[in-house]
């Protein structure tokens, strides 16, 4: 029986409602039978939520589980949702319910439990994070962050969207260090030095030639290391810098690149060769 | 194809007045310092090479532009 509060016609599997008055079927719609629009809404949806399951399943089946990769994405989420229960409780409120039950369910399901608990976790954290952004500052802010830019002499760097990308984002804006290595003469060095990455190349330089997808002679050749913040207010991106053409992308660090001179506390370090 | 292909695909193609096309990827390569970097300066060069060597450029267009493209892909457009 048809109501006024009957979605999709009751059937949510195979139709969309867009408008609440008629099921479309998603077939139909995609092939263009309710018009461009509408097939465009429809495989931007699909495109996305394939983008989000390889996402998803990369962000898994690779460092999902390293304790550094886990703080970040769990700071950008207290940020979201900090922000959320603000909105939703009044400015000044001490008391966060969706955060305390969100901390509560991140030890109970990643810190203690199973493959299955994580997985499910990391669906519904998703989806949690993406609604409370968007609630917290609108749909807009999404869309101005989404196409995010940075100019550099060589190339236009976009923001991706991954949650590894993400988290490296508030990690660089939360005044996390900087570093980039070079030699003298040939690289740039200061404030107009634009592409940084989140981990000291000279901790373990196999483990970041691969992540970031440097040959390992650039960190062996190196004279010069440098260290900086970003500046508040500082135009930057992140990307996967393993996520070369052509390669399997295979890295998983998260460079950050800004804008000239959106750098402050920069310090370079002469590497002395033993 | 990334920037390492590109280097062994000038190596092989490039002979003579050309060679010092070889010795710039391989100063773009040892200037960077992630592979975003990296891969933006050699992009960079190869498109620039249109320009300043078109018959260079053309032995190698084909891969030069497939690499612009993949970058491209990958959220950098090199210009």
């Amino acid at each position: 029986m048809l109501t006024p509060y009957q979605f999709a016609s009751n059937t949510p599997i195979q139709a969309i409602d867009l408008d609440g008055l008629e099921a479309i079927h998603y077939t139909l719609a995609k092939a263009g039978v309710y018009g461009e629009t509408v097939a465009s809404i429809t495989k931007g949806t699909e495109d996305g939520v394939k983008a989000s399951l390889k996402g998803s399943w990369d962000f898994l089946t690779r460092d999902a589980w390293k304790a550094d990769t886990w703080k970040g994405v769990y700071s950008f989420y207290e940020e979201v949702m900090d922000s959320y229960n603000h909105g939703m409780t009044g400015a000044g409120a001490t008391s966060y319910p969706m955060l305390d039950q969100m901390a509560k369910n991140f030890e109970l399901e990643v810190i203690d439990g199973d493959s299955y608990s994580r997985s499910k976790f990391i669906s519904e954290f998703s989806t949690n994070v993406v609604t409370a952004y968007i609630s917290s500052k609108g749909l807009g802010s999404v869309k101005s962050f989404a196409s995010n830019v940075v100019k550099t002499p060589y190339s236009i760097a976009k923001q991706s969207l991954s949650i590894r990308s993400l988290a490296g984002a508030v990690k660089a804006k939360q005044g996390a260090t900087l570093y980039r290595i070079g030699t003298e003469g040939i690289s740039v060095q200061g404030p107009k030095a634009q592409f940084w990455a989140l981990e000291n190349p000279l901790e373990n330089p196999e483990k970041f030639a691969k992540d970031y997808n440097v040959p390992l002679e650039n960190i062996k050749n190196a004279n010069f290391i440098e260290t900086a913040v970003l500046k508040k207010d500082a135009n930057f991106i992140t990307r996967e810098a393993g996520q070369a053409p052509g390669s399997l992308n295979t890295g998983t660090g998260i460079e950050v690149v800004v804008e000239q001179g959106g750098t402050i506390n920069n310090v370079i370090e002469k590497i002395i060769k033993k | 194809m990334n920037y390492i292909c590109i280097l062994e695909i000038a190596k092989k193609r490039l002979i003579n007045e050309n060679m010092y096309i070889v010795d710039d990827i391989n100063q773009c390569i040892q200037s960077g310092s992630t592979g975003g970097e990296i891969t933006s300066i050699v992009g960079s060069y190869l498109l620039n090479l249109k320009a300043k060597n078109f018959k260079a450029y053309q032995l190698m267009e084909d891969e030069i532009n497939k690499f612009l493209r993949e970058s491209k892909n990958n959220g950098l457009d090199i210009i």
